[in-house]
């Protein structure tokens, strides 16, 4: 098993918040909050999304549907399991969920995904 | 390797036919004048303090493919502030207190365990980092980011007797970092040459520096020179295409001269041309 594994999400805009609560409460510390910045990321259909790609640890996608447990410092728990219940891993990604790709390529999960930037922003 | 100025040894000024040689440039001179700025000299892992927090555990980058969460600066000579521990502690609580952070920055929070049962670890609590539990006798490095009022201590599991002797130093100079574990790049190493890899999605080292406008100049692992201006810049990280390979840069309040670029441009195609 590799020691780590890159893991890209796309959130829908509209679920950006409660996402960033996840990521507070499975991430490693309060600033994983901010893992999803802004919408600059678009479906063929014009939806609007945050996309984060990173290196992560190999039991992070089980960890991820796991019983979630408050972190020392603090999170929107409710927010949080909203979040979770609309994970799903696989592309394309969709508005009512947060789609993500397991794979060392970053553009090929992107394709997979079917995002494109918004060059405009 | 490096001296304080960030020369390589080999190449310091000396002694030549009637008199000194002129000294070569490097990039620390571009600070000479105190200006702000940053300048990390490299991603080689044997020759700079990267750490990795990707856990929440302070960590060394030793290899390829590990995440990079602090860059130090050594546009200021990475010289360390004065001693804010005691030289030994015995430990008798849990969490033994040994310094409250006043400013924000990027702390060398190194420590012997020299005796004793248990295990012991460097902590912050703002933000919340700890190094590896570890038994006596052992050297433990840590370089820690603290904001002001974090509290630096040791943590053990030993009820008593554990004597510990740790040094902490605040480091000069503007870091960089990133606190988002998704959004940090990874080391590569490309035909022998350290360098950092962005995602081209949301990788990024933030680095806090006075407004202005800076002079910017970063190579990629190929060799390739970017020198260009910018202001009130915030990431350290500079190409933003997927897969782009940083194996330097530069960032200094005003403009740089031609002169100054000309040096840039000769000093990184010795090294990474």
């Amino acid at each position: 098993m590799p020691d780590q594994i890159r893991i890209t999400i796309a959130c829908p805009a509209a679920l950006i918040q409660d996402a960033n609560q996840l990521a507070r409460v499975i991430g490693y510390s309060e600033a994983d909050d901010q893992t999803y910045g802004a919408a600059i990321w678009q479906d063929a259909a014009g939806n609007r999304y945050a996309v984060a790609s990173g290196l992560v640890s190999p039991v992070f996608p089980e960890a991820a549907v796991s019983p979630l447990t408050a972190p020392e410092w603090g999170a929107d728990m409710a927010a949080a399991a909203r979040a979770q219940a609309l994970i799903r891993i696989g592309g394309p990604a969709a508005p009512g969920q947060i789609a993500a790709v397991i794979g060392d390529d970053v553009p090929a999960a992107l394709a997979e995904l079917g995002l494109t930037r918004i060059e405009s922003i | 390797m490096f001296d304080r100025r960030g020369r390589f040894g080999a190449l310091a000024a000396r002694p030549h036919g009637g008199g000194p040689a002129p000294v070569p440039f490097a990039p620390s001179d571009l600070f000479a004048a105190g200006q702000p700025g940053h300048w990390p000299g490299g991603y080689d892992p044997t020759q700079a303090r990267l750490w990795q927090t990707a856990s929440g555990v302070v960590a060394r980058v030793t290899a390829v493919g590990q995440q990079v969460g602090i860059v130090p600066d050594r546009s200021q000579g990475g010289a360390l502030g004065p001693e804010l521990s005691a030289a030994e502690y015995t430990i008798s609580t849990a969490n033994q207190p040994v310094h409250t952070a006043a400013v924000e920055g990027l702390y060398r929070f190194d420590m012997e365990i020299v005796s004793g049962d248990g295990r012991a670890r460097q902590q912050g609590t703002q933000p919340a980092i700890a190094g590896a539990l570890s038994f006596a006798p052992s050297i433990l490095e840590a370089d820690v980011i603290a904001r002001p009022g974090s509290l630096l201590r040791i943590n053990t599991n030993a009820a008593s007797g554990l004597v510990c002797r740790p040094t902490l130093r605040l480091i000069a100079g503007n870091h960089a970092s990133q606190e988002v574990a998704l959004s940090r790049p990874t080391l590569r190493q490309v035909s022998g040459k350290w360098c950092l890899e962005a995602d081209g999605i949301d990788d990024s080292l933030s680095v806090t520096l006075p407004s202005g406008t800076y002079g910017r100049a970063w190579v990629s692992a190929a060799g390739v020179v970017t020198v260009d201006t910018v202001t009130d810049p915030v990431n350290a990280l500079i190409p933003s295409a997927v897969g782009a390979l940083q194996a330097d840069v530069i960032l200094r309040q005003g403009a740089f001269s031609p002169t100054e670029e000309a040096q840039i441009r000769a000093y990184w195609g010795g090294l990474y041309a």
